[in-house]
């Protein structure tokens, strides 16, 4: 039929159709419902009259239904079709009539941005009923040159033909005018030719060109008359000449792909990335059953083989040892002069002959166990009964390459070379070798058989009996069943087949590699449909159903997807080939194919699993896109996530009821064991995806077509295979070969390659090349590697490609020209003299400094570096910061000394490892507390505004007039804090009284009364005898002589005897004053008598701010302290030197240190006022007082007795005892000094709102950190007094992180103690602790109340911590202590206390004997809980390693409260039966580390010391006349001072008073002469500053008597981690001896 | 110091601004770097001007001319229920050359995912960027989707010493006040 007949056929047809009154066009009904059932059977088809009968279109239903199929211009009725336009119709614009090429155009792809064409099914995998294959050629001459008018005017009346393309057609419209078309063809040709006739004949593209372009798409054509010509956005890809391969329209990758949105009018280039996915073959799925899994590793197998074959490594080895060996022959002819080349080369020929051998091995190894497999697969079919896999292997025989003669020869002549040659020249071991290997080599040659060999031919020929034995029952299993498949079902291969046993035959079970062939064929035939059982049947159905496609993820956004295909069944192959263009403007980071399972419910797509693909190289790494050559094509393999579920299998058959899926197929299959193929729960999805990326840039294609040529013209069968083998899978295509074709590829091939050679263990220079092959970072470094690549063996094939490469790099590093921007920052840079450090300006380091410290400057900084150097003191100011620091430093005390360069030196490393510590802390706060601080300022500080006038009544008012009046107990004036103008305040001290006050001690006259309760102080007439101090009678002798200066008011002559029967007598004399010390001020109350005095003084103190700023956050970080000293005034009658005025009286008033406390500014001021009983901390000893007790019965003055108190001491075993030191400190507490006294603010100042600052349990276990949160509010609600401050339950570590309190408590093990062996007593433990210093200006920035716990191993490290630290220490030590004793208990007790506010103590509780101590770790202090004047006021939470308590009594205070944790009024604990703990680790070491004691710097430390207050002392007095000191005592003393430590250590077991004792007894010797006064002063050492600033505080220097004599002695006694505890024995001496 | 913010749909206005500068080379001498202006509400008489008119001083050392430093800001308002929300960011580079100069700075706010859009409509509330930096710094900006949502109004009066005795001269440029 001609062209012009079948138009005018189609003109009839259409006439009719119009002739019909239908506006709309319509097909004919009855072609169409041919070509309707025609096609039910074709996806494609489906899908579209699916997608209709969903649509129900609005009212035109029975327009649809009548035909089946949609129809496609019902919308011409909306606007007449003569006018041209159709807004929603039809796609494509015009076709072009004109031109018969028009389907080599590629569609512009502007056009089609819109419009993502349907996918289409060229190659269906039936490989059948395929529309548009089936069009035969001559049947459609659908269009003439010279009647296109008229049809063109016919298809726009039909619907066809649009002469607009109308915006936003959808996806579904587009299908169904494509299926239309289809569908008109169809029926057209059916019509003609009838239903047969096309199957025979292919595919023609030429008559469909007209519609759809080679890729399957609608053709578009640019409208001709548009006024701007846009150029087509991308050119046409690599891929673009793969006819088969759809073309899918350009994607704009979104913007959440990380990928430029704005379209290409601004210019931007994109780059084109091509994804080409071409198919999907699965390894392993859901529905395999035995036969496929083994069919799968059959094709693995035959890959492997495959490759080996390809890569003819055998024959170039050969090849390879033959011209050796010709080389070899050559040098023998010189054998003299060769000699050295001539062992080079035997020996090469021994590593080539055994590299041959082992890849001779490897290949027939590889042969025969595919073979094998293969004969696997033959029994499962067998067994079976059906063949359900096109699997075939082919055994072919071949002449191989190289005879065995020939091998046979290159044998001998190695063998000949090994026996003659190397004798003496090659090693014993290397000839043995080589000997060996020829053995091999023999062995595996069997059918030439020697005689030497018989014994091992005895072996192969057993195991072939025992092959031939089972191919025989092969045989005849095969001809048992009536169906042999394999002859039945394969007639065509009878002759391959035949040739195959002969093989088999010939070889008698084995498979001699040297002249066999294999090839796996994939047209193996296998059992119809009809032919196999139900269940089978169900199988394959169920794979035909199956569906999956597959989604484009760029960046993990998804940007493309494929249509569903379904599976074909032999051989589990799905295909697209679909090629996705996406734009990116950048390069991607992360390309990934999902296959996704289709056809789950309700269209929910499942992911089976993800194919990453590797993003073609670009020339360099960077971000910014380069236009790359590389392209990948490659079977990507995957494998599910999740392991194949049982439930496919487990489904009712349906064929036989209650019968599941698996045992139909058991049963039907005569299979004994239920389970189909391996066990799926161990099995995975798998399967390969080939794809193929490439960029498509129009340098980059061209590129690519030039250079790339020759590689892709190195895989012919490749392109081949896709030609022509539709519906055929590619697993021909080994990976190793389709992989690395171009550069970006090739990266992997080599590492690849080498990775397999090294394998094999026979490439010796594959193995030099692993150590050089760097990773593969970018294309950079891999073109480097490239070019180092020398002495590649051009021979061998395996260096094929890489050689390839060579050309191609070679050729394109060519031209590129970088712009790089450092360069451009080096020019930005200024140039300076100095390189490294750039020497800022003067001002600009005046300006650094005024940031800092800004009271320094008080005029605005000069411009000019002129006026600058002119200025005196900015120019001081400049000094460099080091230079200053070391000023400040040695300021205090250095003026007049040099200081010993060793103290210093500890010094600054303490220094700077605290400052170190702060400003860590600091800076991890400083971010926080500023963002805080910024939120907290009240309006009202900022904005004044007037007071809004109030209409209440005051009621306050009318109370008051009614309120009882008390003259003498006025109503206290509230007082309001001041706000932020306050010009100037002061301390406002009241000292009210104290208590217990040490009294004098007569010591003057030498004679230490020997029991001096009974008369502590004698008259100075006193006799020096020597008593015994134990002495009962306490009857001094009258002293005989007057020393120059008498303590006139200590002489109250006789009376003093007998006089302190009892505690309450008030003879004692003591006139007692308080010194209060703050800022360099001091003022004092006046003098009171008494050891009870009451003074109700008030003390006012100047208090200046730094820089004035009274702001809270300035006032906060004020560390000082106000000192409070207390002295007993003496009146010192001097006799002057003016004898003859006898009546002239001089008296001096002399201060004598009784002890001193501070109060921290911080704590008076953060509570505004602070009054209560503070405990003076007295010298241990001071010599000329004693301490009274207070009376409390069964205490007794501690000097009463000294062999009582003597019995009470039961030595150091005792400390464990926690009675004993209950006892102690209750009777330590009871005999302390105290003083009442309140002190406060005038006027008081404003704090700062204390925000609850700690961020609950931020970096905590998120479930403790909820559950507390939850749990302090609960607490803050039982409790029945104000616990804000004591409800911290999670320390701030050191890193910021909040943890829960309990973890910092675990039991560690103390440090050695001076003997070498660990402390282990209760008041050594608490004596280290105390010693480690305290850091006085925490409180400097503890902004906003954020604490730091450091754990004990940074606590020790930095030697310097507060409370928490100290108690953290000190319970850890105590646990360790007690951890035998499981009755006693140590915990930490967060509380309040006097005068440190929030604290923290050490609480010991023995269950057994309801002992229960308190310990202020960081004074060393005992208390018990009972003793009424212990400073911890509120006790809040009770923290142990388990548990934390919460005190929720209405006492807090330690002497009030009930101690039994169990009682949940009480208590409130945190964990509780409800909630059980947590296990959280603890964050403490559970070894600490410690520094060695340094004894060596002992004696330089004392030294130094002593020097140095004696120098102060010097300076002190240096109006006074001279200061001498006296040796002889001094040493004296510094031998008491060796057993105070000790006592210390001991927690005064012995009892004070023996210590006071021991004391005097010292000095009896020295007191017969002279009257002296002296204490023992106690410090850790931190630096010499606080030494001497002790020693000043104490006034002994303030003497004036011109006789009085110093004596000093230093001890310090040194502990781990460079703790030292320092003594100072101060003692002024008056000689009473004329 | 800026002036104020125009063209915003909310008016009770304040504004977080910092000072950003390119590399460590850039050295904060004195004066406040970072900070937050008054809430603002715009008046009645000129309502779609919300002033501030918040004064800041800052000195800055540097070894070099890359990096200049960046004027960034987030602009956030109050509604009336008392909450705190973002506006939009904005970032404008100081000027180069001394002498004063008005700049417009345009604010701009992230749009977000459709959801958050949703979200943020309902809510009346905005999309906050997660790295701040992505504002102010060069490059990873492209993914954004924003809308501008107004701009606030600088004057910045640039000093500047030494640069001339390393070879850099800056010229004002003709607009700018002298």
């Amino acid at each position: 039929m001609t062209a012009a007949e079948r138009l005018a056929a189609l003109r009839e047809k259409k006439k009719q159709l119009v002739a019909a009154s239908s506006p709309t066009g319509r097909l004919d009904g009855t072609a169409m419902g041919a070509a309707s059932s025609e096609r039910g059977t074709k996806g494609h088809g489906e899908g579209a009259s699916d997608g209709s009968d969903d649509e129900g279109e609005s009212s035109e239903e029975s327009d649809l239904d009548e035909g089946g199929n949609p129809i496609f211009d019902e919308e011409s009725k909306v606007k007449p079709i003569e006018e041209g336009y159709d807004p929603r119709g039809i796609v494509f614009r015009r076709l072009d009539i004109a031109r018969p090429d028009v389907g080599s155009m590629i569609p512009p792809a502007a056009s089609l941005t819109r419009v993502s064409s349907a996918s289409k099914d060229d190659e269906d995998n039936d490989g059948e009923n395929n529309g548009i294959n089936a069009i035969d050629d001559d049947t459609m001459p659908l269009l003439d040159d010279d009647e296109d008018d008229a049809f063109a005017g016919l298809l726009q009346d039909e619907g066809f033909f649009m002469p607009e393309v109308p915006q936003g057609v959808p996806r579904r419209n587009v299908a169904r005018l494509e299926d239309r078309l289809l569908r008109e063809m169809e029926s057209e040709m059916l019509r003609l030719r009838g239903p047969r006739h096309h199957r025979e004949h292919g595919p023609d593209q030429s008559t469909a060109e007209h519609w759809f372009t080679p890729g399957g798409s609608l053709n578009v054509e640019e409208d001709p008359s548009n006024a701007n010509i846009t150029q087509p956005v991308d050119a046409d890809p690599i891929l673009a000449d793969k006819d088969t391969l759809e073309r899918c329209a350009t994607k704009l990758v979104p913007p959440s792909a990380n990928v430029c949105t704005s379209a290409s009018a601004s210019g931007v280039t994109f780059a084109g990335l091509d994804i080409a996915v071409h198919s999907i073959a699965f390894d392993d799925h859901p529905l395999f059953v035995e036969e496929d899994v083994t069919a799968t590793k059959l094709r693995g197998l035959y890959r492997r083989y495959q490759q080996k074959v390809q890569e003819n490594l055998l024959e170039y080895l050969t090849s390879h040892l033959g011209a050796l060996l010709e080389y070899e022959s050559q040098l023998r002819e010189n054998a003299s002069r060769n000699a050295d080349a001539l062992l080079a080369v035997r020996r090469q020929i021994l590593d080539m002959f055994s590299r041959r051998l082992s890849e001779e091995l490897e290949l027939r190894e590889l042969t025969k166990e595919t073979y094998e497999q293969w004969l696997q697969l033959k029994s499962i079919r067998q067994h079976q009964g059906f063949t359900s896999t096109n699997l075939k292997l082919v055994v072919m025989h071949q002449d191989p390459a190289h005879t065995p003669k020939q091998v046979d020869h290159l044998r001998k002549q190695v063998a000949a070379l090994v026996d003659s040659e190397f004798d003496g020249k090659l090693e014993g071991v290397a000839l043995q070798k080589a000997k060996d290997l020829l053995q091999r080599h023999k062995l595996s040659r069997p059918e030439k058989p020697t005689a030497e060999f018989r014994g091992s031919r005895k072996h192969a020929r057993k195991s072939k009996k025992i092959k031939k034995k089972k191919a025989a029952q092969k045989r005849r299993s095969s001809s048992r069943n009536s169906d042999n498949l394999e002859r039945d079902s394969t007639d065509s291969d009878e002759q391959e087949d035949s040739d195959e046993d002969e093989s088999y035959g010939d070889d008698r079970g084995r498979l001699d590699s040297s002249n066999v062939v294999l090839r796996l064929n994939f047209d193996g035939s296998y059992d119809k449909d009809e032919d196999v059982p139900a269940a089978e049947l169900k199988r394959r159905r169920a794979i035909r159903l199956a569906k999956v496609h597959i989604a484009v993820y760029v960046n993990d956004a998804c940007v493309a997807q494929t249509a569903d295909a379904s599976l074909c069944f032999p051989g589990f192959l799905a295909t697209w080939n679909r090629v996705f263009c996406l734009k990116l403007q950048q390069r991607p980071s992360r390309l990934r194919l999902d296959v996704c399972a289709s056809g789950h419910l309700f269209a929910y797509a499942k992911t089976l699993a993800s194919v990453f693909l590797p993003i073609p190289a670009s020339q360099y790494s960077s971000n910014v896109l380069a236009h790359g050559v590389g392209a990948e094509d490659d079977w990507h393999e995957f494998t599910a996530r999740k392991p194949i579920r049982k439930w496919l299998w487990e489904k009712p058959s349906g064929v036989a009821k209650s019968k599941t899926l698996r045992e139909l197929y058991a049963e039907q299959l005569h299979m004994d064991h239920v389970e189909v193929g391996p066990a799926l729960g161990d099995r995975f999805t798998a399967g390969q995806v080939r794809a193929t990326i490439t960029w498509n840039t129009r340098e980059a294609d061209e590129d690519a077509s030039g250079t790339g040529a020759g590689a892709r013209g190195s895989s012919p069968e490749q392109d081949a295979g896709v030609g022509t083998l539709v519906g055929l899978p590619e697993w021909t295509q080994t990976r190793g070969e389709s992989r690395g074709r171009l550069l970006g590829s090739h990266a992997g091939e080599l590492a690849g390659g080498n990775l397999a050679g090294g394998g094999g263990g026979v490439s010796a220079d594959a193995t030099e090349f692993d150590d050089a092959v760097p990773d593969f970072a970018n294309e950079v470094d891999f073109q480097k590697l490239i070019a180092e690549l020398k002495g590649l063996d051009p021979n061998d094939p395996r260096n094929a490609s890489v050689l390839r490469l060579f050309d191609i790099i070679k050729w394109s590093s060519k031209r590129r020209v970088l712009f790089r921007s450092e360069a451009l920052l080096r020019d930005a840079l200024f140039p300076t003299a100095n390189a490294d450090k750039f020497v800022e300006s003067r001002r600009v380091a005046l300006m650094r400094l005024r940031k800092d410290k800004p009271h320094l400057f008080h005029h605005p900084i000069p411009v000019s570096e002129e006026e600058i150097r002119g200025d005196e003191t900015l120019q001081t100011l400049l000094l460099p910061a080091e230079a200053q620091l070391e000023l400040d430093q040695d300021d205090a005390y250095a003026a007049s000394s040099r200081s010993s360069s060793e103290v210093l030196r500890i010094q600054r490393m303490q220094k700077a490892r605290v400052n170190d510590f702060l400003q860590r802390v600091r800076s991890l706060q400083s971010s926080n507390v500023n963002a805080q601080r910024r939120r907290d300022i009240p309006v009202g500080s900022v904005v004044k505004e007037g007071p809004l006038p109030q209409f209440s009544v005051n009621m306050d008012m009318f109370r008051a007039l009614f309120e009882p009046r008390r003259r003498l107990r006025p109503a206290p004036r509230i007082r309001k804090p001041a706000s932020l103008s306050v010009e100037k305040a002061s301390i406002f001290v009241q000292v009210v009284r104290a208590q217990n006050v040490p009294v004098r001690r007569r010591v003057t006259n030498g004679v230490y009364p020997s029991s001096p309760g009974r008369s502590p102080r004698r008259s100075p007439r006193q006799s020096p005898t020597r008593r015994s101090p134990r002495g009962g009678d306490g009857q001094g002798d009258d002293g005989t002589r007057f020393g120059s200066s008498r303590m006139e008011s200590e002489m109250d002559g006789g009376d003093e005897e007998e006089d302190l029967e009892g505690p309450a007598s008030g003879s004692e004399r003591v006139m007692s004053f308080v010194q209060v010390k703050f800022q360099g001020n001091s003022r004092r109350s006046s003098a009171q008598e008494g050891p009870s005095p009451t003074w109700n003084e008030s003390i006012f103190l100047p208090f200046i701010p730094p820089r004035k700023d009274f702001s809270p956050a300035n006032l906060q970080s004020i560390s000082d302290h106000v000192h409070f000293n207390v002295f007993d005034e003496v009146i010192v009658e001097t006799q002057g030197e003016d004898y003859r005025n006898e009546d002239a009286m001089f008296q001096r008033r002399e201060r004598r240190f009784l002890g001193s406390f501070s109060i921290p500014f911080s704590t008076i001021y953060m509570n505004g006022r602070i009054e209560g009983m503070f405990r003076v901390e007295t010298p241990a000893v001071n010599l000329g007082y004693v301490q009274r007790s207070r009376g409390a019965a069964g205490y007794r003055v501690d000097a009463l007795d000294g062999a009582e108190i003597d019995e009470g001491a039961r030595g150091p075993s005792s400390n464990q005892n926690l009675g004993d030191l209950a006892a102690r400190a209750q009777d330590e507490a009871s005999n302390a000094t105290y003083v009442y006294l309140m002190a406060t603010l005038d006027p008081v100042l404003a704090t700062a709102k204390d925000e609850n600052s700690t961020a609950p349990g931020s970096g905590e276990n998120p479930k403790v950190a909820r559950y507390a949160k939850q749990w302090v509010s609960q607490v803050k609600r039982k409790a029945s007094r104000p616990l804000e401050m004591n409800t911290q339950v999670f320390g701030v570590g050191i890193d910021g992180d909040a943890i829960f309190a309990p973890r910092f408590i675990a039991p560690q093990v103390p440090p050695a103690g001076r003997d070498g062996s660990e402390l282990q007593s209760v008041p050594a433990l608490v004596r280290f602790v105390s010693l480690i210093p305290f850091l006085e200006d925490w409180q400097a920035f503890v902004e906003g109340g954020n604490d730091v716990w450091s754990t004990s191993q940074q606590f020790l490290d930095i030697s310097a911590g507060d409370w928490e630290e100290h108690a953290i220490l000190l319970c850890n030590y105590l646990a360790w202590l007690f951890s035998d004793r499981p009755s006693v208990e140590p915990y930490i007790i967060m509380g309040y206390g006097i005068p440190e506010g929030a604290t923290v103590y050490v609480l010991l509780a023995d269950s057994s004997s309801a002992t229960r101590l308190l310990f202020n770790a960081s004074t060393g202090r005992c208390y018990a809980v009972s003793d009424a004047n212990c400073p911890l006021r509120d006790v809040g939470l009770v923290i142990n390693e388990r548990n934390i308590w919460a005190n929720v009594q209405e006492h807090g205070a330690p002497w009030q409260i009930k101690w039994n944790f169990e009682n949940a009024k009480d208590w409130v604990p945190f964990w509780t039966s409800r909630v059980p703990r947590i296990e959280m680790a603890s964050v403490q070491t559970e070894v600490l580390t410690y520094e060695r004691l340094d004894r060596r710097f002992v004696s330089y430390l004392e030294g130094e010391i002593s020097e140095q207050i004696q120098k102060s002392m010097r300076r002190w007095r240096a109006k006074r006349g001279t200061t001498r000191f006296n040796k002889i005592v001094g040493r004296k003393l510094r031998a008491l001072l060796e057993s105070l430590e000790e006592h210390k250590l001991e927690g005064f077991a012995g009892g004070m008073s023996a210590l006071v004792q021991e004391h005097l007894e010292g000095l009896r010797e020295t007191m017969s002469n002279n009257s002296i006064f002296g204490f023992p002063l106690n410090m850790t050492f931190t630096e010499m500053d606080a030494i001497l600033r002790a020693v000043r505080n104490s006034d002994i220097h303030n003497t004036t008597l011109d006789n009085t004599t110093f004596a000093l002695a230093v001890l310090v006694v040194p502990y781990t981690n460079k703790v030292f505890s320092v003594w100072i024995y101060l003692a002024t001496i008056v000689s009473t001896r004329f | 110091m800026p002036e104020g913010a125009t063209d915003f749909e909310k008016t009770n206005l304040f504004g977080k601004f910092s000072f950003v500068t390119g590399n460590e080379k850039w050295t904060q001498l004195d004066g406040t770097f970072a900070g937050q202006t008054q809430l603002s509400e715009a008046e009645a008489f000129q309502p779609d001007l919300v002033a501030w008119n918040h004064p800041l001083d800052m000195h800055f050392a540097t070894t070099t001319l890359d990096g200049w430093p960046k004027f960034c800001i987030e602009v956030w308002h109050e509604d009336r229920y008392g909450r705190n929300e973002l506006a939009g960011y904005g970032v404008t580079y100081v000027p180069t050359s001394p002498g004063e100069h008005e700049l417009e700075c345009v604010i701009w706010k992230p749009q977000g995912s459709l959801s958050e859009r949703i979200f943020n409509y309902f809510f009346d509330t905005t999309s906050h960027l997660d790295h701040t930096d992505v504002a102010y710094t060069t490059g990873d900006r492209f993914d954004l989707i924003t809308e501008s949502v107004g701009s606030v109004h600088l004057r910045i009066e640039v000093l500047q010493r030494g640069f001339r005795n390393r070879g850099v001269e800056f010229k004002s440029p003709p607009g700018a006040l002298a």
